[in-house]
């Protein structure tokens, strides 16, 4: 049943929107708190600065003074003084080369455009004698009663962002001024006077209104506070914004990943039906690679290698199946034609046997090569041999011995020249597989020729040779030798009873045990095979 | 008839050669393609059993060497059963095709198929005045009674018989009923003939001085 959580294309969606989402989530998150937080810092700021000049005033710091504060220290030339200096200014602070006649007369309170800058750290701004205001010889009322507000700050406020008022509360709780208030007076509360404890400046927002409270000279709170609804609307316009433009970057990049989704889906899928395409009677077939990205190339060429192997191992498996069929066809064949030929009419005795003798010979053919069938499909579908301990040399000597018959009919000589050696094998296996060598080089030998067998031991290999002087091996035969039902000269090899497999079989054995097996050949002069067993480190 | 067997398969070719012979055929054996090829371009057989897979030149290879000059009909036997190896067969001049392992009569019978249709028979059955040859059962009767033949004697009348009303010289006969196995003791064609002539009739046979004999329809 279709899925479309088993689609790779689905999946993939699913993936780029969870990330695109998260990514267009955050991103938006952290833009709108940046951006709220730009705002209500710069309102802050206003209102702190403000907050300070009423300090200053009350202070009695002279306007120019609170005018280059709030000017960011440059307006006339002036330089501020540390703010960590701990006497006030005085103009003489000025260097001589700065000084100016008007230091020592100070504007009147008011005259100046004191509006407090942005750039200057009035959070941590302290006015040097601020804790300690010393009234002299005045009283608490004559030092109120002294006190002068810039009176344009509200104005300049106000005309820049709308109504501003401020308090200022004796120590007492009492009200010292107040400008035009709105409509509920603030109230001082607890968290405000702990958080003042903790910090130089408190907020809070209360209602549509925004509001500073720092701590005045002799123990007075001053409030400093405005109406935020205009920024409150920009917020929510910026907000709206951000959404909108989110929601956009998101369906866009959905979109975009469908498509690349697809693109990249699409030649997949093209690959997968020539892919279909090919079955085992169909295997000619291969995926066209022009048009791909280079990784899906990749899998394309991976996949055709593949193709070509599984074709080839068709290929082969075909012509095995060929040429077993018709080695045992031709067996049969002399079986069924001898046996009708004799049941066709009543025979002499002697034409009986003669038939049998034949039909006799036919099965053993197919016994013989029955059972080579069978230890090939057997070395073919064992992962595991069972394992034991092989004396080599007894083994080989063993081999050479029970062939000895076979070779005195051909007046052969079998001379050995074993060192010992033995390894972790299978007996049987390497008994046939030194047995097939042993006959091979009989049957391809000369009457009253020699065969010599030799093993040869080293520290990691041990290698077995049998060399005889036959009829050798044309080289164009060599790298076909091993392969199954390959005889050099089928009529000779026919002559000589063999199914053609006896080479295969002995190579799959030795492979078997990771050992190699290989073949020098001299036309007319004698082949030498060799195999080559790794030892145990 | 005589035939010409190629088969590399020694056991094979003797129970095949033998069956043939039984059969009543002249038979002419062949071990290998080159010894095939040489017998088949050198004589007229009437029909060649030809084994596909043989050593030194193979079956097909042999049949298109000898589709230049013969028309001989030929009968492959090969192990090979795909429908393409059929076909090439057959597309290189075969004239039949036999799968092994095969039965002895559907051979024999395809034999008999094969040389009749060379010599344009349609039938198994060859009517001449009031004498029937069935050349399947290979029985001859004279107006309804059985005729007791030699094997000798009916190959040399199914041979005057599939040609009848044409000259069928002496160098045919010695060609066609004796093979390479067959002393020369054997080889006395007028004895044959007369032995006929006893049996069917005198005038059955006709003879042409110096030229050979005809069966008169």
């Amino acid at each position: 049943m279709f899925s479309v959580f088993q689609s790779l294309r689905w999946r993939m969606q699913s993936w780029h929107a969870l990330i695109l989402l998260t990514v267009v989530v955050v991103f938006g998150s952290l833009l709108h708190w940046e951006m709220v937080r730009a705002h209500w810092d710069r309102i802050d700021e206003e209102l702190l600065g403000a907050a300070r000049i009423l300090e200053g005033s009350m202070l009695a710091v002279p306007p120019a003074i609170l005018e280059a504060l709030a000017q960011d220290v440059t307006v006339s030339g002036a330089r501020i003084p540390r703010p960590n200096s701990n006497r006030p200014w005085r103009p003489e602070d000025r260097r001589p080369e700065d000084r100016r006649p008007e230091d020592r007369r100070p504007p009147p309170i008011g005259s100046a455009q004191i509006l407090p800058s942005r750039m200057f750290p009035y959070r941590n701004w302290k006015f040097p004698g601020a804790d300690t205001q010393n009234l002299g010889d005045r009283t608490e009322e004559e030092w109120e009663a002294s006190i002068q507000l810039p009176a344009q700050l509200p104005e300049q406020l106000g005309r820049n962002q709308g109504a501003v008022y401020f308090f200022l509360w004796r120590s007492d709780g009492s009200v010292l001024r107040e400008s035009n208030s709105p409509a509920q007076p603030p109230t001082p509360n607890k968290e405000i006077l702990a958080s003042l404890d903790r910090d130089r400046m408190a907020r809070q927002v209360r209602g549509p209104f925004r509001e500073v409270f720092i701590r005045g000279p002799r123990e007075t709170l001053i409030c400093v506070g405005r109406s935020a609804i205009r920024e409150r609307e920009k917020i929510a316009g910026m907000t709206w914004t951000i959404v909108a433009s989110g929601l956009s970057v998101l369906g866009v990049g959905l979109m975009g990943g469908w498509w690349l989704s697809k693109r990249a889906i699409e030649p997949i899928q093209r690959m997968s039906r020539t892919a279909q395409g090919i079955n085992a009677n169909q295997l000619t077939d291969r995926v066209k690679l022009s048009g791909f990205d280079t990784e899906l190339a990749g899998l394309g060429a991976t996949l055709n290698t593949m193709l070509d192997r599984i074709s080839q191992a068709f290929e082969q498996q075909r012509q095995f199946t060929a040429d077993a069929s018709h080695e045992l066809r031709t067996p049969v064949s002399i079986i069924l034609t001898s046996s009708e030929l004799a049941l066709s009419k009543t025979r002499e005795p002697a034409e009986y046997r003669e038939q049998l003798v034949k039909c006799k010979r036919a099965a053993e053919r197919m016994r013989q090569l029955t059972d080579s069938l069978l230890t090939l499909a057997r070395l073919d579908s064992t992962t595991n041999l069972d394992l034991t301990h092989v004396d080599l040399d007894a083994l080989l000597h063993d081999a050479v011995s029970s062939i000895h018959s076979i070779a005195d009919a051909k007046s052969i000589q079998i001379q050995t020249q074993l060192e010992h050696a033995s390894l972790q094998g299978n007996e049987t296996l390497l008994r046939q597989a030194f047995h097939n060598l042993l006959s091979n080089a009989i049957k391809y030998s000369h009457p009253e020729s020699h065969i010599f067998v030799r093993l040869l031991k080293s520290k990691e290999y041990v290698s077995i040779e049998v060399e005889d002087h036959g009829i050798g091996i044309p080289e164009s035969a060599i790298p076909k030798l091993f392969d199954r039902f390959y005889r050099v000269d089928e009529s000779r090899a026919r002559a000589e009873g063999g199914t053609g497999l006896g080479l295969s079989i002995a190579e799959r054995i030795v492979h078997c045990h990771q050992g190699q097996i290989s073949v020098d050949s001299v036309l007319g002069g004698g082949s030498v095979f060799r195999i080559v067993l790794p030892l145990p480190s | 008839m005589r035939l010409l067997l190629v088969e590399d398969e020694i056991d094979l070719l003797e129970s095949l050669a033998q069956a043939l012979r039984e059969d009543g055929y002249a038979v002419d054996t062949a071990g290998n393609g080159d010894d095939g090829y040489f017998k088949a371009k050198t004589w007229d057989y009437d029909a060649i059993i030809l084994d596909w897979m043989l050593p030194k030149l193979n079956g097909i290879e042999l049949l298109r060497r000898l589709r230049r000059d013969k028309k001989t009909p030929v009968l492959l036997l090969t192990a090979k059963d795909a429908v393409s190896d059929r076909v090439a067969g057959l597309d290189q001049g075969a004239d039949d095709f036999l799968v092994k392992p095969f039965n002895l009569s559907e051979l024999l019978a395809r034999v008999r198929a094969l040389i009749r249709r060379s010599t344009g028979n349609a039938s198994n059955l060859i009517v001449i005045g009031s004498i029937e040859i069935n050349l399947a059962s290979k029985t001859v009767m004279d107006s309804g009674n059985a005729i007791e033949l030699t094997a000798r004697e009916y190959a040399m009348l199914e041979l005057l018989a599939v040609h009848a009303g044409k000259l069928v010289s002496r160098t045919m006969i010695y060609n066609h009923i004796f093979d390479e196995q067959d002393d020369t003791l054997s080889n006395l064609v007028d004895v044959h003939i007369s032995h006929l002539r006893k049996k069917l009739g005198r005038d059955f046979i006709e003879t042409r001085r110096g030229q050979g004999y005809i069966l008169n329809v």
